[in-house]
């Protein structure tokens, strides 16, 4: 049995006593105002000794005390040894006050025997959790449809399903003064480059927090550049795009009580990246692909290029498409702009307005939205028709990428760009594009660069990135996160006559 | 300290950007004329007039025209933003109407200029003569046709599509002008019974001078010359050895050409400019309302055709070198080939023309004769 | 002095900083200058051209040879004493400032004329900063990175100028050699301020990572330029008469207002906006570069004090001195001359120094 605390080092005040009076007494002093602390006094029949059982009320699964503590202790079970007869899977033996709270807090419980001066660390863990659920934000079609859920070691295990091998390994850190969380770093031995390993414990060890509740703050607090609008590392709830991460030399940092799961380093290009474009075929993936990087730019440049052509260069538009648009254009108010900035607006509210309300109160959000605002507001000359049009266009540009956080980045960038548009229309435009290009360029993800495979250009990534190559020709991991071990795959695919 | 000066510098900047926006011009706000029409009165006053569409729907009218006199063009802008409600525009121009009369003077061409010059005007907008007054046609305004502007543009698009007329931008009419191997030519409008009617090509000098027109037929042998033209289009002729029924002129023969080459060879021989044009073509015959036996005889109804076209193609030359004008481009051939020569005379160019010896001979081949024998 | 492990650039990358500072702001007239000395004849000056820069591009990589781990001033410092060095270094800096500064006169004054003809000079020059500060901030890594970027989403480019073609009148080109070879020779001197840029290589030698490619990649980045502008050239000079070719001023802008797309009224006004990135070209690098000097010279590894200076220095100077067209034609007449002795003189000389002084050495150690 682990023995992981050596005697020595423990300060005295700190030492757990022989004496069960003694160390009750100190529970009692420790854990004031603590109902929810269950303390159970109990004889174990086989050495006739008189121990103290505690344990947390609900973070505990009281069947597996009732049957597998209470039950051999008080029954005569087994022969006479030195080891108490429980039968659960992970007992630990510890010396110290400090290091008992935790696990007590952790949902262990911990058994004190009269006349042994430590306790046991009974695994007896079990709290409340949901169930497995596919993932909200990240669904998929093809797919597994499992997410992660809000316990850390259920979450590796999710990922170990796919990948049993013993390359994997995790490096287990806590932080947190208060909070103590468990923050583990997944990487394959073999395949990621350790000089990324190193960065990430390096800053994850520097944190000096509460507590992490999340792992969007863990994220905060270790990315490369805070002022950035992009997001530098991914979450993700998924345990196979994890595992298909890994295996591309990337390492995963899983936070306890958080289902998120944290992918680093990353580039710009992996937020177009969907589990599912390796699941279906890669023509249309390929296509999917292309179509982000397309909606990704809808989605950010459009209402600014409307702006922009309106206000500024309307010699560019077609004859008829003129007539047409300033026609719907000639009833409005308000200058573009503010007629831009307003319907951007309303559709931030709405989709605001539908995340938070409950499924049935949602649709009545889109209902709302959709006839109120979209209809009522062109017949009232408020608003022109193609404002309407391309503002829905956006959205629907928005929904198609696939990660919430480069969702949220767009969205600011596209009021960006409709200011600098409405100043000084393309040139503006372009002004923006560029300093986005720049920003893009300068971005680093653990100290790799973001741009990859784009800027700086590598033609070998490229094949899994605004394309997807048949797997079978993907025969190396990206370069970008230079791995130990670059070969995926050798001639995974017979060659056949056609005939 | 350093970032503190970043963000001081970064502060100033945009409130500097903030405080510019002199350039907007919302296209609410602006007047897009989508024509302008030049012509002179009958005391030789210059005139502007300009047809721009009004964006509202509670005005039943969808264009407003704007009339007045000025020295320039550019001058006239101020005289334009009086009449309406936004700050007009030069950018969205689809056709230039140029009066018959400003043709027969001097010098119209230079009254262009800001057209070149404002970089922010277009010079894709088409070229048109006005056989008449030009205020005439754009008050015109008939209630079953679209509006004026995009009712020329299409008729002289997709006129000059298959041919029948040239289809000369202002960029155009600047080369046509500037080159010295070339005179300009633009196709023709006139009001027939209170319809707008393209008429063919005018042909008009070096210095601008309204010198004539080519009809629709005339238009594909030019364009055939130029190398120019678009495939499909199609010719008729009277075959004068066929039995003609008055009053049907029941001789005709009809044909689309596919491919066709023209071939010319260029040469100076005893101070005169020498031209041997050979033109080829392959044609489908879409009409013959005379019998004949076309599956065995074709040779000789080739012949036939050929020699209508050879003539009429030594007419059009002919008209050419009477009228003094060299819409061709020959001019060119004779840089590229003869260029000492040319050098000398490059200034009268037509003149020199004119004097020229010029053959064209034209050969038919009838690649199809429709599905009736 | 400088340690040049993690500022590495590739081979492409180092073209794409060279042919895009050729390129840049002098092919808007570069057809117009060709033919205002030797007519349609103009584009055979350009492959005389090319073989010049092509001597004078091969001597600044012969001259880097010499010393591979540093740039010109550190081999200067190295032959001749660091005196020598810091004079290169506020020569260059001077250089590259100018060369930066007509970059971006030329960019504002095409911007005024074509998109933005009201907005105040200044306005625009600090618009133009922002962009170029952010990505020369990070190095010149990024600044690699940024032209290996842009030309990578400018090849499309090529493809528009094609459908120009539609209105091609080949016979313009002929005859050749219309006027004899006189002009021709007298269009060379067009042909260099266009291919200035090349000097960039004495601060970029030690940051390639493949040294020994270098000789190549000064070779295709000079053709790929000179490829460029024969390509441009030749489109202007069927699509214009002879007449016209010397009229506009920017001709190769002037080809596209005739493009007419059914989804798209008038194509060079997105056109002109896009072309900022490849203006930026030549103002992105050749900051990079001159704030390398400075720094160099006060002996600093960042370029962030300078670079900053630089950048109020351009922005506060603009709003109370802007160039005129003429100023800036004035300009680029004289960074005729200086680019000449800097770019094709200079280069030669020293390496004809360097290889006599390595000579001497070797005659006086076999005696």
């Amino acid at each position: 049995m682990p023995d992981n605390n050596t005697e020595q080092n423990i300060p005295h005040s700190d030492r757990i006593s022989a004496d069960l009076k003694e160390n009750l007494a100190k529970i009692q002093r420790l854990f004031t105002e603590t109902p929810d602390m269950v303390t159970r006094h109990l004889t174990i029949k086989q050495s006739g000794k008189q121990a103290l059982l505690i344990y947390i009320d609900g973070l505990n699964d009281k069947a597996a005390i009732n049957e597998n503590v209470l039950r051999p202790l008080q029954q005569e079970m087994g022969e006479n040894s030195q080891e108490i007869a429980v039968t659960v899977g992970h007992v630990e033996h510890l010396y110290s006050w400090e290091k008992a709270e935790i696990g007590l807090f952790q949902g262990n419980s911990l058994l004190f025997i009269d006349g042994s001066e430590r306790t046991y660390s009974l695994d007896t863990k079990g709290w409340p959790q949901r169930n497995i659920e596919d993932p909200q934000l990240e669904s998929s079609l093809k797919g597994a449809h499992q997410g992660f859920l809000e316990t850390g070691d259920l979450n590796i295990a999710l990922i170990r399903r796919y990948l049993p091998h013993r390359g994997l390994k995790i490096k287990r850190l806590m932080v947190g003064e208060r909070g103590q969380t468990t923050v583990s770093i997944l990487y394959i031995e073999d395949i990621a480059n350790e000089k990324y390993m190193a960065k990430l414990e390096q800053r994850i060890r520097q944190i000096n927090v509460d507590a992490i509740i999340n792992t969007g703050e863990l994220c905060e607090f270790i990315e490369d550049n805070p002022f950035s609008l992009f997001p530098q590392l991914i979450t993700t709830e998924r345990p196979d795009t994890t595992a298909s991460q890994l295996l591309q030399g990337r390492c995963a940092v899983v936070v306890d009580r958080s289902p998120n799961v944290l992918i680093a380093p990353v580039t710009f290009m992996s937020f177009f990246q969907n589990i599912d474009d390796y699941s279906s075929r890669w023509t249309i993936a390929t296509f999917l692909r292309l179509l982000r990087v397309f909606a990704f730019f809808m989605a950010a440049f459009l209402p600014a290029f409307y702006i922009s052509v309106v206000s500024y260069h309307f010699e560019i538009i077609p004859l008829k498409l003129l007539l047409t648009l300033g026609e719907s254009r000639g009833q409005v108010p308000f200058p573009p702009f503010v007629e831009a900035i307003l319907m951007e607006i309303t559709l931030e509210l709405l989709r605001e307005a539908g995340i938070r309300l409950p499924a049935p109160v949602g649709q009545t959000v889109g209902i709302v939205g959709g006839i109120v605002i979209g209809q009522a507001v062109v017949q009232a000359g408020l608003i022109s028709n193609a404002m309407v049009i391309v503002v829905a266009f956006t959205a629907i540009s928005s929904f198609i990428l696939p990660n919430y956080d480069m969702v949220a980045a767009v969205r600011l960038i596209r009021f960006i760009l409709m200011i600098l548009a409405s100043m000084f229309g393309f040139v503006g435009l372009v002004i923006g594009l560029m300093t986005l290009i720049g920003h893009i360029l300068s971005l680093k993800s653990l100290g790799t660069a973001y741009g990859t495979p784009i800027g700086p250009v590598r033609l070998a990534d490229l094949k899994d990135t605004i394309v997807r190559v048949p797997l079978w020709l993907m025969d190396k991991r990206p370069l970008s996160t230079a791995p130990k071990q670059s070969i995926r795959q050798r001639q995974s695919r017979i060659k056949e006559d056609t005939e | 300290m350093s970032s503190s000066i970043t963000r001081i510098t970064l502060f100033i900047v945009i409130m500097l950007l903030l405080s510019s926006c002199s350039d907007q011009l919302n296209l609410e706000n602006a007047t897009t004329p989508l024509v302008l029409g030049m012509d002179l009165d009958k005391n030789k006053k210059f005139h502007f007039y300009l047809t721009a569409p009004v964006f509202s729907n509670r005005i039943k009218k969808k264009s407003i025209e704007m009339t007045g006199t000025a020295k320039t063009l550019r001058q006239s802008r101020s005289e334009q933003d009086a009449q309406t409600a936004g700050s007009t525009q030069g950018r969205n121009y689809q056709v230039i109407l140029l009066g018959r009369r400003m043709l027969n003077y001097e010098g119209w061409f230079q009254m262009l200029d800001v057209i070149y010059r404002d970089a922010r005007n277009t010079v894709t907008d088409r070229v048109i003569v006005v056989d008449g007054s030009v205020p005439e046609m754009l008050y015109l305004n008939p209630p079953d046709q679209p509006m004026l502007p995009i009712l020329l543009r299409g008729m002289v698009d997709s006129t000059s599509s298959h041919s029948e007329t040239v289809s000369t931008t202002a960029h155009e009419l600047h080369r046509q002008f500037l080159d010295k191997g070339i005179t300009p030519y633009f196709s023709q409008v006139k009001i027939i019974g209170g319809k707008v009617r393209i008429q063919g090509t005018a042909l008009v000098s070096k210095a601008g001078i309204y010198k004539g027109m080519l009809d629709a037929q005339e238009t594909v042998l030019l364009r055939i010359l130029q190398k120019n033209a678009s495939p499909g289009f199609s010719l008729s002729y009277q075959l004068p050895e066929e039995p003609k029924k008055s009053p049907f002129s029941t001789n005709t023969v009809s044909f689309s050409a596919g491919k066709v080459k023209t071939k010319i060879k260029t040469s100076f021989k005893n101070n005169r400019f020498k031209y041997d044009i050979k033109v080829s073509m392959v044609v489908g015959l879409s009409e013959h309302l005379f019998p004949f036996d076309v599956f065995n005889d074709s040779k000789r109804l080739e012949d036939m055709i050929g020699q209508q076209v050879t003539d009429h193609f030594n007419a059009l030359i002919a008209k050419f070198q009477k009228l003094k004008v060299d819409p061709i481009g020959l001019g060119v051939y004779a840089r590229a080939y003869e260029y000492k020569a040319f050098k000398k005379v490059e200034d009268d160019w037509a003149e020199v023309l004119s004097q020229a010896d010029i053959t064209v001979s034209a050969k038919v081949t009838i690649a199809s004769m429709g599905p009736i024998k | 002095m400088n340690s040049y492990v993690g500022k590495q650039i590739t081979l492409f990358q180092f073209i794409s900083i060279i042919s895009g500072s050729q390129v840049s702001v002098a092919v808007l007239n570069l057809p117009r200058k060709l033919s205002e000395a030797a007519d349609t004849d103009g584009w055979i000056a350009l492959i005389i051209g090319w073989a010049l820069s092509l001597i004078a591009g091969l001597a600044i990589v012969g001259v880097m040879k010499y010393y591979p781990n540093g740039t010109l001033f550190d081999l200067l410092s190295e032959y001749m004493g660091r005196w020598a060095g810091v004079l290169a270094a506020m020569l260059f800096a001077l250089y590259f400032f100018y060369l930066m500064y007509d970059g971006l006169v030329r960019t504002i004054l095409v911007t005024k004329t074509w998109l933005l003809p009201t907005t105040q000079s200044f306005v625009l020059m600090s618009l133009l900063l922002i962009p170029a500060y952010s990505i020369v901030r990070h190095g010149i890594r990024n600044v690699a990175r940024y032209a290996e970027l842009i030309i990578w989403i400018s090849l499309w480019i090529p493809f528009v100028y094609i459908y120009t073609l539609k209105h091609a009148h080949w016979v313009y080109l002929l005859p050749l050699l219309k006027e004899g070879w006189l002009p021709i020779l007298t269009a060379v001197k067009a042909t260099i301020y266009p291919m200035l840029g090349m000097v960039s290589i004495f601060i970029l030698y030690p940051h390639l990572k493949y040294k020994e490619y270098a000789t190549k990649g000064i070779v295709i980045a000079n053709s790929i330029t000179m490829l460029l502008y024969l390509f441009v050239t030749i489109i202007c000079y069927v699509y214009f008469s002879p007449e016209e070719s010397h009229l506009f001023n920017d001709p190769v802008i002037s080809v596209l207002k005739s493009i007419e797309f059914k989804f798209i009224e008038r194509i060079e006004v997105p056109f002109i906006s896009f072309y900022l990135f490849i203006f930026s070209l030549i103002w992105i690098p050749m900051m990079y570069l001159l704030t390398y000097c400075i720094a160099w010279i006060f002996k600093r590894e960042s370029i962030g004090i300078p670079l900053r200076l630089l950048i109020i220095l351009l922005a506060v100077g603009t709003f109370f001195y802007f160039p005129t067209y003429n100023i800036n034609n004035f300009l680029v007449r004289q960074l005729f001359w200086v680019g000449l002795i800097l770019e094709y003189i200079f280069p030669v000389c020293l390496l004809c120094y360097l290889w006599l002084s390595k000579f001497w050495k070797e005659e006086r150690s076999s005696l």
